[in-house]
Protein backbone atom coordinates (compact mmCIF):
# COMPACT_ATOMS: atom_id res chain seq x y z
CA UNK A 1 0.00 0.00 0.00
CA UNK A 2 3.08 2.40 1.13
CA UNK A 3 5.30 1.24 -2.21
CA UNK A 4 6.89 3.79 -3.68
CA UNK A 5 4.78 6.87 -1.60
CA UNK A 6 5.83 9.80 -0.46
CA UNK A 7 4.90 10.06 3.43
CA UNK A 8 4.66 13.57 6.07
CA UNK A 9 4.80 11.72 9.10
CA UNK A 10 3.67 13.44 12.68
CA UNK A 11 4.64 11.85 15.82
CA UNK A 12 3.61 12.53 19.63
CA UNK A 13 5.90 12.56 22.16
CA UNK A 14 3.46 11.15 24.62
CA UNK A 15 2.50 8.20 21.89
CA UNK A 16 4.18 7.08 18.62
CA UNK A 17 6.99 9.09 18.42
CA UNK A 18 7.53 10.37 14.52
CA UNK A 19 10.47 7.67 14.22
CA UNK A 20 8.65 4.98 15.37
CA UNK A 21 6.43 5.32 12.19
CA UNK A 22 9.33 6.26 10.01
CA UNK A 23 10.74 2.83 10.68
CA UNK A 24 7.58 1.18 9.88
CA UNK A 25 6.84 3.31 6.59
CA UNK A 26 10.31 2.42 5.53
CA UNK A 27 9.79 -1.08 6.08
CA UNK A 28 6.54 -1.21 4.14
CA UNK A 29 8.63 0.42 0.96
CA UNK A 30 7.49 4.62 1.64
CA UNK A 31 9.84 7.46 1.50
CA UNK A 32 9.31 9.92 4.10
CA UNK A 33 9.74 13.42 2.69
CA UNK A 34 9.07 14.92 6.17
CA UNK A 35 9.13 13.84 9.72
CA UNK A 36 8.06 15.67 13.17
CA UNK A 37 7.76 14.81 16.89
CA UNK A 38 5.44 17.31 19.05
CA UNK A 39 4.39 17.83 22.38
CA UNK A 40 0.54 18.08 23.26
CA UNK A 41 0.97 19.08 26.81
CA UNK B 1 0.38 39.42 42.98
CA UNK B 2 0.72 43.06 44.84
CA UNK B 3 2.51 41.79 47.66
CA UNK B 4 5.26 40.33 44.90
CA UNK B 5 5.33 43.63 43.36
CA UNK B 6 9.00 45.32 44.42
CA UNK B 7 8.44 48.05 41.67
CA UNK B 8 7.98 51.71 42.29
CA UNK B 9 5.67 52.86 40.62
CA UNK B 10 4.34 49.54 41.20
CA UNK B 11 2.55 46.96 38.56
CA UNK B 12 -0.13 46.11 40.37
CA UNK B 13 -2.74 48.73 41.19
CA UNK B 14 -5.81 46.95 43.42
CA UNK B 15 -9.01 48.79 43.69
CA UNK B 16 -10.93 50.83 46.04
CA UNK B 17 -13.96 48.23 45.94
CA UNK B 18 -12.24 45.19 46.65
CA UNK B 19 -8.70 46.09 48.92
CA UNK B 20 -10.71 45.36 52.02
CA UNK B 21 -11.91 41.98 51.08
CA UNK B 22 -9.02 41.08 49.62
CA UNK B 23 -6.94 41.92 52.87
CA UNK B 24 -9.38 40.16 54.81
CA UNK B 25 -9.25 36.82 53.16
CA UNK B 26 -5.42 37.35 53.25
CA UNK B 27 -4.93 37.89 56.91
CA UNK B 28 -7.70 34.83 57.39
CA UNK B 29 -5.22 32.72 55.56
CA UNK B 30 -2.74 30.90 57.78
CA UNK B 31 -0.51 30.43 55.21
CA UNK B 32 -0.50 33.48 52.75
CA UNK B 33 -1.06 35.91 55.70
CA UNK B 34 2.34 35.87 56.27
CA UNK B 35 3.49 36.92 52.96
CA UNK B 36 1.85 40.20 53.53
CA UNK B 37 4.57 42.53 54.52
CA UNK B 38 3.53 45.92 53.17
CA UNK B 39 0.00 47.90 53.18
CA UNK B 40 -1.73 48.53 50.35
CA UNK B 41 -2.56 51.70 49.23
CA UNK B 42 -5.58 51.15 47.06
CA UNK B 43 -6.89 52.99 43.61
CA UNK B 44 -9.86 54.41 42.87
CA UNK B 45 -12.62 52.87 41.06
CA UNK B 46 -12.72 55.53 38.42
CA UNK B 47 -8.71 55.46 37.93
CA UNK B 48 -8.42 52.09 37.26
CA UNK B 49 -11.29 52.11 34.96
CA UNK B 50 -9.38 54.93 33.44
CA UNK B 51 -6.07 53.55 32.65
CA UNK B 52 -7.18 50.55 32.02
CA UNK B 53 -9.89 51.90 29.39
CA UNK B 54 -6.15 54.07 27.92
CA UNK B 55 -4.94 50.36 26.93
CA UNK B 56 -1.89 49.80 27.95
CA UNK B 57 -2.63 47.73 31.54
CA UNK B 58 -4.65 44.74 31.70
CA UNK B 59 -7.66 44.67 34.44
CA UNK B 60 -7.87 42.15 36.87
CA UNK B 61 -10.75 40.84 37.56
CA UNK B 62 -12.58 38.58 40.70
CA UNK B 63 -15.73 37.27 40.10
CA UNK B 64 -16.50 39.21 37.19
CA UNK B 65 -15.85 42.45 38.84
CA UNK B 66 -13.04 45.34 37.78
CA UNK B 67 -10.89 45.02 41.13
CA UNK B 68 -7.29 46.51 39.77
CA UNK B 69 -5.11 46.17 37.00
CA UNK B 70 -1.17 45.25 36.19
CA UNK B 71 0.68 47.93 34.08
CA UNK B 72 3.33 47.69 32.16
CA UNK B 73 7.03 48.74 33.44
CA UNK B 74 6.13 52.89 32.18
CA UNK B 75 9.61 53.77 33.53
CA UNK B 76 12.32 55.15 31.04
CA UNK B 77 14.21 51.86 30.83
CA UNK B 78 11.23 49.77 30.55
CA UNK B 79 9.21 52.20 28.24
CA UNK B 80 9.79 50.55 24.97
CA UNK B 81 10.39 47.00 26.14
CA UNK B 82 8.29 44.42 24.60
CA UNK B 83 9.62 42.20 27.27
CA UNK B 84 8.22 44.28 30.23
CA UNK B 85 5.02 44.78 29.21
CA UNK B 86 2.23 44.16 31.32
CA UNK B 87 1.31 40.72 29.99
CA UNK B 88 4.82 39.46 30.86
CA UNK B 89 5.21 41.06 33.62
CA UNK B 90 2.10 39.80 34.72
CA UNK B 91 3.42 35.95 34.13
CA UNK B 92 6.27 37.02 36.54
CA UNK B 93 4.32 38.13 39.20
CA UNK B 94 2.20 35.17 39.06
CA UNK B 95 4.85 32.76 38.99
CA UNK B 96 6.54 34.72 42.25
CA UNK B 97 3.31 34.61 43.55
CA UNK B 98 2.49 31.12 43.77
CA UNK B 99 5.72 30.14 44.21
CA UNK B 100 6.06 32.22 47.17
CA UNK B 101 2.34 30.97 48.09
CA UNK B 102 3.83 27.30 47.98
CA UNK B 103 6.67 27.74 49.65
CA UNK B 104 5.12 29.44 52.61
CA UNK B 105 2.89 26.47 52.69
CA UNK B 106 5.54 24.05 52.81
CA UNK B 107 6.99 26.21 55.91
CA UNK B 108 3.35 26.31 57.34
CA UNK B 109 3.22 22.39 57.12
CA UNK B 110 6.60 21.46 58.31
CA UNK B 111 7.06 23.95 60.93
CA UNK B 112 10.14 25.32 59.05
CA UNK B 113 12.02 28.65 59.87
CA UNK B 114 12.85 30.44 56.38
CA UNK B 115 15.67 31.64 58.04
CA UNK B 116 16.91 28.00 58.33
CA UNK B 117 17.43 27.23 54.36
CA UNK B 118 20.67 27.68 53.03
CA UNK B 119 19.64 27.54 49.47
CA UNK B 120 16.76 28.03 46.80
CA UNK B 121 16.16 26.25 43.17
CA UNK B 122 13.61 28.05 41.07
CA UNK B 123 12.40 25.91 38.33
CA UNK B 124 8.87 26.92 36.93
CA UNK B 125 8.53 28.00 33.31
CA UNK B 126 8.79 31.72 32.85
CA UNK B 127 11.48 33.63 31.14
CA UNK B 128 11.73 36.63 33.32
CA UNK B 129 14.34 40.06 32.16
CA UNK B 130 14.52 42.88 29.64
CA UNK B 131 15.40 42.81 26.06
CA UNK B 132 19.46 42.20 27.03
CA UNK B 133 18.73 38.63 29.03
CA UNK B 134 15.05 37.35 28.77
CA UNK B 135 14.85 34.57 30.78
CA UNK B 136 18.06 35.41 32.94
CA UNK B 137 16.97 34.25 35.97
CA UNK B 138 16.58 35.77 39.55
CA UNK B 139 13.26 34.16 40.20
CA UNK B 140 14.54 31.80 43.01
CA UNK B 141 15.84 34.96 45.01
CA UNK B 142 12.99 36.75 44.51
CA UNK B 143 10.78 34.15 46.49
CA UNK B 144 12.92 33.49 48.58
CA UNK B 145 13.30 37.28 49.83
CA UNK B 146 9.38 37.20 49.73
CA UNK B 147 9.12 34.37 52.13
CA UNK B 148 11.39 35.66 54.71
CA UNK B 149 14.57 33.46 53.69
CA UNK B 150 16.94 35.98 54.87
CA UNK B 151 20.01 33.46 54.83
CA UNK B 152 19.50 31.60 51.49
CA UNK B 153 20.66 31.94 48.14
CA UNK B 154 19.60 30.66 44.86
CA UNK B 155 19.35 30.08 41.39
CA UNK B 156 17.19 29.10 38.40
CA UNK B 157 17.13 26.15 36.37
CA UNK B 158 15.57 25.65 33.18
CA UNK B 159 14.51 22.54 31.27
CA UNK B 160 11.16 22.98 29.79
CA UNK B 161 8.65 20.38 31.89
CA UNK B 162 11.73 18.75 33.43
CA UNK B 163 12.56 21.02 35.26
CA UNK B 164 11.55 20.60 38.46
CA UNK B 165 12.72 16.81 38.40
CA UNK B 166 16.47 18.18 37.06
CA UNK B 167 16.60 20.73 39.84
CA UNK B 168 15.58 17.75 42.42
CA UNK B 169 18.34 15.96 41.51
CA UNK B 170 20.66 19.16 41.53
CA UNK B 171 19.27 19.88 45.01
CA UNK B 172 19.85 16.18 46.36
CA UNK B 173 23.66 16.38 44.93
CA UNK B 174 24.47 19.96 46.13
CA UNK B 175 23.16 18.50 49.57
CA UNK B 176 24.90 14.77 49.50
CA UNK B 177 28.24 17.15 48.23
CA UNK B 178 28.08 19.00 51.69
CA UNK B 179 27.21 22.38 50.46
CA UNK B 180 24.22 23.09 52.01
CA UNK B 181 21.85 21.13 54.58
CA UNK B 182 18.42 22.28 53.23
CA UNK B 183 17.58 23.20 49.68
CA UNK B 184 13.94 24.21 48.55
CA UNK B 185 12.79 23.56 45.17
CA UNK B 186 10.23 25.85 44.25
CA UNK B 187 8.26 25.77 40.91
CA UNK B 188 5.77 28.97 40.18
CA UNK B 189 2.46 28.90 38.11
CA UNK B 190 2.38 29.37 34.58
CA UNK B 191 0.27 31.94 33.24
CA UNK B 192 0.70 31.28 29.45
CA UNK B 193 -0.55 27.99 30.10
CA UNK B 194 -3.73 28.85 32.37
CA UNK B 195 -6.43 27.31 29.64
CA UNK B 196 -4.30 25.66 27.11
CA UNK B 197 -6.11 23.08 26.67
CA UNK B 198 -9.82 25.18 26.60
CA UNK B 199 -10.25 25.52 22.78
CA UNK B 200 -13.31 22.40 23.19
CA UNK B 201 -14.38 23.08 26.27
CA UNK B 202 -15.27 27.09 24.73
CA UNK B 203 -16.54 25.42 21.37
CA UNK B 204 -19.03 22.88 23.14
CA UNK B 205 -20.12 26.00 26.26
CA UNK B 206 -18.59 23.67 28.60
CA UNK B 207 -16.67 25.13 32.01
CA UNK B 208 -12.69 25.47 31.43
CA UNK B 209 -11.41 22.72 33.88
CA UNK B 210 -7.67 23.63 33.53
CA UNK B 211 -8.27 27.12 35.37
CA UNK B 212 -5.51 27.47 37.96
CA UNK B 213 -2.40 28.20 38.55
CA UNK B 214 -0.42 25.37 40.50
CA UNK B 215 2.67 25.35 42.25
CA UNK B 216 5.43 23.15 43.90
CA UNK B 217 7.75 23.46 46.90
CA UNK B 218 10.01 20.88 47.89
CA UNK B 219 12.57 20.45 50.63
CA UNK B 220 15.69 18.60 50.01
CA UNK B 221 17.77 18.18 53.04
CA UNK B 222 20.28 15.82 54.34
CA UNK B 223 19.57 12.53 55.57
CA UNK B 224 17.60 13.03 58.86
CA UNK B 225 16.89 9.04 59.28
CA UNK B 226 12.83 8.88 59.06
CA UNK B 227 12.17 10.80 55.22
CA UNK B 228 12.33 8.71 51.99
CA UNK B 229 15.61 9.18 50.34
CA UNK B 230 16.42 10.37 46.79
CA UNK B 231 18.92 7.82 45.26
CA UNK B 232 21.66 9.49 44.06
CA UNK B 233 24.06 6.38 43.64
CA UNK B 234 26.30 6.47 40.49
CA UNK B 235 23.89 5.52 37.13
CA UNK B 236 20.38 6.31 39.28
CA UNK B 237 19.56 9.18 37.69
CA UNK B 238 17.78 8.53 34.24
CA UNK B 239 19.10 10.68 31.47
CA UNK B 240 18.36 11.33 27.72
CA UNK B 241 21.54 11.55 26.83
CA UNK B 242 22.29 14.20 23.41
CA UNK B 243 24.20 11.20 21.48
CA UNK B 244 21.57 8.76 21.93
CA UNK B 245 18.43 8.09 19.31
CA UNK B 246 15.62 9.96 19.77
CA UNK B 247 13.05 7.02 19.06
CA UNK B 248 11.01 6.08 22.29
CA UNK B 249 12.87 2.77 23.57
CA UNK B 250 16.05 4.34 23.03
CA UNK B 251 14.83 7.25 25.55
CA UNK B 252 12.48 4.55 28.03
CA UNK B 253 15.94 2.13 28.17
CA UNK B 254 17.79 5.65 29.57
CA UNK B 255 15.07 6.88 32.03
CA UNK B 256 13.82 3.42 32.71
CA UNK B 257 16.03 0.44 32.14
CA UNK B 258 19.57 1.58 33.04
CA UNK B 259 18.82 3.29 36.48
CA UNK B 260 16.94 0.54 37.39
CA UNK B 261 19.79 -1.51 36.23
CA UNK B 262 22.65 0.99 38.56
CA UNK B 263 20.32 0.60 41.53
CA UNK B 264 20.31 -3.32 41.33
CA UNK B 265 16.36 -3.67 40.58
CA UNK B 266 14.04 -4.72 38.33
CA UNK B 267 10.80 -2.74 36.81
CA UNK B 268 8.93 -4.79 39.66
CA UNK B 269 11.04 -3.79 42.52
CA UNK B 270 9.01 -0.04 42.02
CA UNK B 271 5.78 -0.09 43.09
CA UNK B 272 4.15 3.46 41.45
CA UNK B 273 5.71 5.14 38.75
CA UNK B 274 5.10 8.86 38.33
CA UNK B 275 5.10 9.76 34.46
CA UNK B 276 3.22 12.74 32.49
CA UNK B 277 -0.01 12.97 35.45
CA UNK B 278 -2.42 14.94 32.97
CA UNK B 279 -5.96 14.96 33.85
CA UNK B 280 -7.70 13.12 31.47
CA UNK B 281 -11.07 15.11 31.88
CA UNK B 282 -9.09 17.44 30.12
CA UNK B 283 -6.88 16.07 28.22
CA UNK B 284 -8.79 13.71 26.67
CA UNK B 285 -11.80 16.38 26.21
CA UNK B 286 -9.58 18.09 24.11
CA UNK B 287 -8.42 15.70 21.57
CA UNK B 288 -4.90 14.83 22.87
CA UNK B 289 -5.87 11.68 24.60
CA UNK B 290 -5.06 9.92 27.57
CA UNK B 291 -1.03 11.05 27.99
CA UNK B 292 -0.79 9.52 31.76
CA UNK B 293 -2.16 6.49 30.45
CA UNK B 294 -0.23 6.69 27.22
CA UNK B 295 2.52 6.68 29.14
CA UNK B 296 1.39 3.94 31.01
CA UNK B 297 1.40 1.94 27.92
CA UNK B 298 5.02 2.86 27.18
CA UNK B 299 6.33 2.00 30.63
CA UNK B 300 5.05 -1.63 30.77
CA UNK B 301 5.87 -2.04 27.02
CA UNK B 302 9.57 -1.89 28.57
CA UNK B 303 8.64 -3.95 31.23
CA UNK B 304 8.16 -6.48 28.59
CA UNK B 305 11.25 -5.74 26.63
CA UNK B 306 13.09 -6.29 29.60
CA UNK B 307 11.33 -9.69 30.38
CA UNK B 308 10.52 -8.18 34.41
CA UNK B 309 6.54 -8.98 32.62
CA UNK B 310 4.73 -11.05 30.41
CA UNK B 311 2.81 -9.01 27.37
CA UNK B 312 -0.29 -10.85 28.64
CA UNK B 313 0.31 -8.79 31.91
CA UNK B 314 0.69 -5.39 30.70
CA UNK B 315 -2.98 -4.28 31.90
CA UNK B 316 -2.51 -5.51 35.45
CA UNK B 317 1.03 -4.01 35.67
CA UNK B 318 -0.15 -0.68 34.75
CA UNK B 319 -3.11 -1.16 37.24
CA UNK B 320 -0.63 -2.26 40.23
CA UNK B 321 2.06 0.82 39.36
CA UNK B 322 0.02 3.63 37.56
CA UNK B 323 -2.42 5.89 38.68
CA UNK B 324 -5.03 8.10 36.67
CA UNK B 325 -3.69 11.50 35.22
CA UNK B 326 -4.91 14.33 38.31
CA UNK B 327 -2.76 17.24 37.59
CA UNK B 328 -3.89 20.53 35.83
CA UNK B 329 -1.91 21.25 32.54
CA UNK B 330 0.72 23.27 33.94
CA UNK B 331 3.94 21.64 31.91
CA UNK B 332 6.38 21.09 35.11
CA UNK B 333 3.73 19.75 37.31
CA UNK B 334 2.15 17.02 36.40
CA UNK B 335 6.04 16.22 35.01
CA UNK B 336 6.31 13.18 37.19
CA UNK B 337 6.35 15.82 40.38
CA UNK B 338 3.01 15.98 41.02
CA UNK B 339 2.99 12.64 42.75
CA UNK B 340 5.79 13.40 45.09
CA UNK B 341 3.98 14.68 47.83
CA UNK B 342 2.12 11.20 47.58
CA UNK B 343 5.15 9.49 47.10
CA UNK B 344 6.25 10.64 50.53
CA UNK B 345 3.30 9.98 52.53
CA UNK B 346 2.61 6.30 51.01
CA UNK B 347 5.89 5.67 51.65
CA UNK B 348 6.38 7.22 55.37
CA UNK B 349 2.63 4.70 55.79
CA UNK B 350 4.65 1.91 54.50
CA UNK B 351 2.15 1.25 51.85
CA UNK B 352 5.03 1.38 48.90
CA UNK B 353 8.36 1.17 49.42
CA UNK B 354 9.55 2.71 45.99
CA UNK B 355 8.51 5.09 43.62
CA UNK B 356 9.73 6.62 40.30
CA UNK B 357 9.23 9.91 39.08
CA UNK B 358 9.94 9.91 35.22
CA UNK B 359 9.99 13.27 33.89
CA UNK B 360 9.92 14.52 29.90
CA UNK B 361 10.94 17.93 28.64
CA UNK B 362 10.18 19.24 25.10
CA UNK B 363 13.29 20.57 24.05
CA UNK B 364 12.59 21.12 20.18
CA UNK B 365 9.87 23.74 21.71
CA UNK B 366 12.66 26.14 21.37
CA UNK B 367 12.99 25.81 18.15
CA UNK B 368 16.98 25.19 18.51
CA UNK B 369 17.52 21.63 18.45
CA UNK B 370 14.96 18.85 17.80
CA UNK B 371 15.51 16.80 20.90
CA UNK B 372 13.56 16.14 23.79
CA UNK B 373 15.06 15.69 27.46
CA UNK B 374 14.11 12.87 30.56
CA UNK B 375 14.97 13.15 33.66
CA UNK B 376 13.72 10.10 36.15
CA UNK B 377 15.05 9.03 40.10
CA UNK B 378 13.60 7.17 42.87
CA UNK B 379 12.06 7.30 46.00
CA UNK B 380 12.72 5.39 48.21
CA UNK B 381 12.30 4.12 51.94
CA UNK B 382 14.82 4.24 54.32
CA UNK B 383 16.42 1.26 54.15
CA UNK B 384 15.43 -1.25 57.80
CA UNK B 385 14.17 1.77 59.51
CA UNK B 386 12.30 1.40 63.02
CA UNK B 387 9.72 3.03 60.75
CA UNK B 388 9.17 0.94 57.78
CA UNK B 389 9.73 -1.84 60.18
CA UNK B 390 6.83 -1.02 62.37
CA UNK B 391 4.43 -0.15 59.03
CA UNK B 392 5.39 -3.12 57.30
CA UNK B 393 4.09 -5.16 60.70
CA UNK B 394 1.38 -3.05 60.55
CA UNK B 395 0.59 -4.34 57.23
CA UNK B 396 1.27 -7.88 57.97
Amino acid sequence: MLKSKKVAVFGERDDVAGLAVRHCVEAAGAEVVYETTSCFV
Amino acid sequence: MKQADILKPGLVEIGESAEARIAAALADSPVLRALVTHKVNPMRTEQVRAEVAAGSSLPLQLDGELVGLVRRDNRAEGREDENLDAHTLLEGLCTKATAAAALQWLFEQQQIDPGDIDYIISCGEEAAGDRYQRGGGGIAKAVGEMCGCRNASGMDIKNFCAAPASALVTAGALVAAGLYQRVAVVAGGSLAKLGMKSEAFIEQGLPIIDDCLAADAFLVSSDDGKSPLLRLDKGAIGLAKIGASTGDEAIYRQLLLEPLEALSLTMTDIDKYAPELHNPEIMEHARSGDVAHKNYRMIAAMAVRAGAIQKADMPAFIERVGMVGYAPTQGHIPSGVAYIGHALNEIRGGRIQRAMILSKASLFLNRLTQLYDGVSFVLEAQPNSELREENLRVKK
